[in-house]
């Protein structure tokens, strides 16, 4: 197991109480697979990522948990051996290009950054393989765009730069957080033929958080879905495309929009909005809006645990034999 | 019978916008709108699709002379808006109404939700002023909100909530032709949903037409009856909508229509690149302005620029090509 993350926690202390971003979150990543955080805004899904890198700051707090990352706990590795880790090791991308790239320094210093820290190369070299990151990220004329700044680039190419500048050594995981989410359409389907590409390319494995399940369908092999900050299902994508058995799992794919929903039919839709994080409702946060609630689930928080074929389910109403 | 004539046409439209100029030079023009021919008729919902800067929301902006254009006629059941002056463009403007795509930005902060939606009432002469809470009321209850929403303000409401105030705004006034720009893209999957169908419940209720503008082509065809394309200030590809989706001519609509990440797409890598493409990307000065980016350009597609012209059943398409 490349990645495994135990029993989770991370709050956040306001004015105005606990927010429980990251509430109890367990899951794991082999070598070489793609693990997709599905959830609305909200749900805790970055925290979570951010959490892994323990990148949260005041007045956010991890309280508990292991974060495993090839058999260190990266949340007892001190400042040093984690700055190894990150980066070198674990390599992220953001939502925003824009804002994970420096204005006032070429794409080419930005990559050369990168290199001489976790590397070992020498300048030529190093300059070299800057040029050959950006071509690899399918920039034509690489040796004309290193000297190029971020604001001379197009959306999609920053989105590509910043991927470069994650993959200047080769992780072996690559966290993605909403890679695509501002880029236009073609522009996506491009950032996500690259993401596949360098799957397969470095043998890498990828934590992908997104909204779009159509994105996760195409990117991810196994998938959690989140629902403010606990954690609903866990299961191969397969598997949630076809017989997602959490009530909140089955509403988002029904609200999903296909291309063949050409007609004049309504939506399914789940009713109502996303909780306050600050003011969860009793039992599972989620029985507002779920059709099928009975009265234990407006009592007890429902477990996470484990059903057939390596699936996992927290749902009252989701039993063993189902 | 319903009257048969086209509620809104628009004939050759052009919006420019003036960015700098040469010394004794030329003035330069941004041609956001280059010549734009449309018909929306009664009780039809239009779907506008393109990507960001296609020029699709400064079309719908000029319909309603929120945005000046420089030629061009846009003839509102027989009267041309662009020739309207005064108390007659007021008029119009309370029968075309705009919901805006951050219903965040739209709402003053400062009036409670009972003001926001007495507002056009009030101006607009609707009712009489002591039937004016009632309205308020009966519109909260038709977009699906409690009543006791009227005291709260803005903040206190989810995003869907507010898109749901900004629809009660517009149905205060009963328009017959809706410019909904990206109505839905700030909101969740879950809630998306929800405003979709909203708007597809009024649409109906009330007979009006709806300019839907997206840039997601499955919102589009979940909602419009014909759809258009728009590409660099022009409408290159017309259709109703599922002819359109499962017979695309233009090759921006094939494109288009490749890059929505689907499962089916999982297996297909570099589908973009097999197609010539470079980074600074060619743009023919009389050309098709897609030829830069075109998978079937020849060298006539550098000189003619393809006029919008009928192909096969009642289809339009702006390619040498098709």
């Amino acid at each position: 197991m490349l990645l495994e993350v135990t029993n989770l926690r991370t709050s956040f202390f306001l004015d105005n109480g606990e927010l429980k971003a990251v509430d109890d979150i367990s899951f794991s990543i082999e070598e070489k697979q793609t693990l997709a955080i599905v959830g609305e805004s909200g749900c805790g899904k970055t925290v979570a990522a951010m959490s892994i890198l323990n990148l949260v700051s005041l007045p956010g707090r991890i309280i508990s948990g292991r974060v495993n990352f090839e058999g260190a706990n990266l949340l007892e590795l001190n400042n040093d051996k984690l700055c190894d880790i990150r980066g070198r090791k674990i390599g992220m991308v953001f939502q925003e290009p824009a804002s994970s790239l420096n204005p006032v320094f070429t794409i080419g210093a930005q990559l050369r950054e990168t290199l001489v820290r976790h590397t070992q190369l020498n300048k030529h070299e190093i300059s070299a393989r800057a040029i050959k990151l950006l071509g690899d990220m399918d920039f034509k004329e690489p040796e004309n765009w290193v000297n190029a700044y971020p604001h001379q680039l197009s959306g999609g190419m920053k989105q590509r730069a910043a991927i470069a500048l994650a993959m200047c050594t080769q992780p072996k995981l690559l966290i993605a957080d909403e890679p695509t989410t501002a880029l236009d359409v073609t522009v996506q389907a491009e950032i996500l033929d690259l993401l596949k590409f360098l799957k397969e390319e470095h043998e890498m494995a990828m934590l992908l958080i997104s909204h779009d399940l159509g994105v996760v369908a195409e990117l991810a092999d196994r998938v959690t879905v989140m629902y403010a900050g606990k954690q609903f299902e866990n299961a191969s994508l397969e598997h949630i495309l076809t017989v997602a058995k959490h009530p909140y799992t089955q509403g988002l794919l029904k609200s999903m929009l296909h291309l063949d929903t050409i007609n004049n039919d309504f939506l399914e839709v789940i009713p109502g909005s996303v909780p306050d994080l600050l003011d969860l409702p009793k039992g599972c946060s989620f029985h507002p809006r779920c059709s099928l609630k009975e009265s234990i689930c407006q009592e007890h928080v429902p477990k996470i645990s484990l059903h057939k074929n390596n699936t996992l389910c927290a749902c009252h109403l989701v039993t063993n034999q189902y | 019978m319903q009257n048969q004539s086209p509620l809104l046409v628009v004939k050759n439209l052009k919006t420019y916008f003036p960015s700098g100029k040469a010394w004794f030079g030329k003035q330069n023009y941004i041609k956001a709108v280059d010549g734009v021919s449309l018909r929306i008729n009664r009780n039809e919902i239009i779907g506008l699709v393109g990507e960001s800067g296609s020029g699709k929301t400064t079309l719908g902006r000029s319909i309603l002379r929120l945005t000046a254009s420089n030629q061009g006629e846009i003839i509102f059941k027989g009267n041309d808006i662009l020739a309207l002056k005064g108390s007659a463009l007021r008029a119009i403007r309370k029968e075309i109404q705009l919901i805006f795509q951050d219903p965040y930005a739209s709402l003053s902060p400062r009036l409670q939700i009972r003001k926001l939606i007495a507002e056009p009432l009030l101006l607009h002469n609707i009712v009489p002023e002591a039937m004016v809470d009632q309205r308020v009321s009966e519109l909260l209850e038709e977009v699906g909100l409690e009543n006791y929403f009227k005291d709260r303000y803005p903040h206190e409401m989810s995003g869907g909530q507010r898109q749901r105030i900004a629809i009660a705004r517009v149905l205060a006034l009963q328009p017959e032709l809706i410019i909904a720009d990206e109505p839905v893209s700030a909101l969740d999957v879950s809630v998306t949903a929800q405003i979709l169908n909203l708007l597809k419940e009024i649409q109906k209720k009330n007979s009006m037409s709806v300019l839907f503008i997206s840039h997601d082509l499955k919102v589009i065809a979940h909602m419009a009856d014909r759809i258009l394309v728009m590409y660099a200030g022009r409408i290159i590809e017309e259709g109703m909508t599922q002819d359109l989706l499962t017979h695309p001519l233009h090759p921006y609509t094939k494109l288009l229509i490749a890059s929505i990440p689907s499962y089916e797409n999982r297996n297909t890598t570099r589908r973009i690149n097999q197609q010539k493409k470079s980074d600074q990307q060619y743009s023919a000065k009389n050309g098709c302005p897609f030829v830069g980016r075109c998978a079937e350009a020849q060298s006539v597609c550098k000189q003619i620029y393809p006029h919008l012209k009928e192909s096969k059943g009642n289809r339009f398409v702006a390619c040498h090509f098709n």
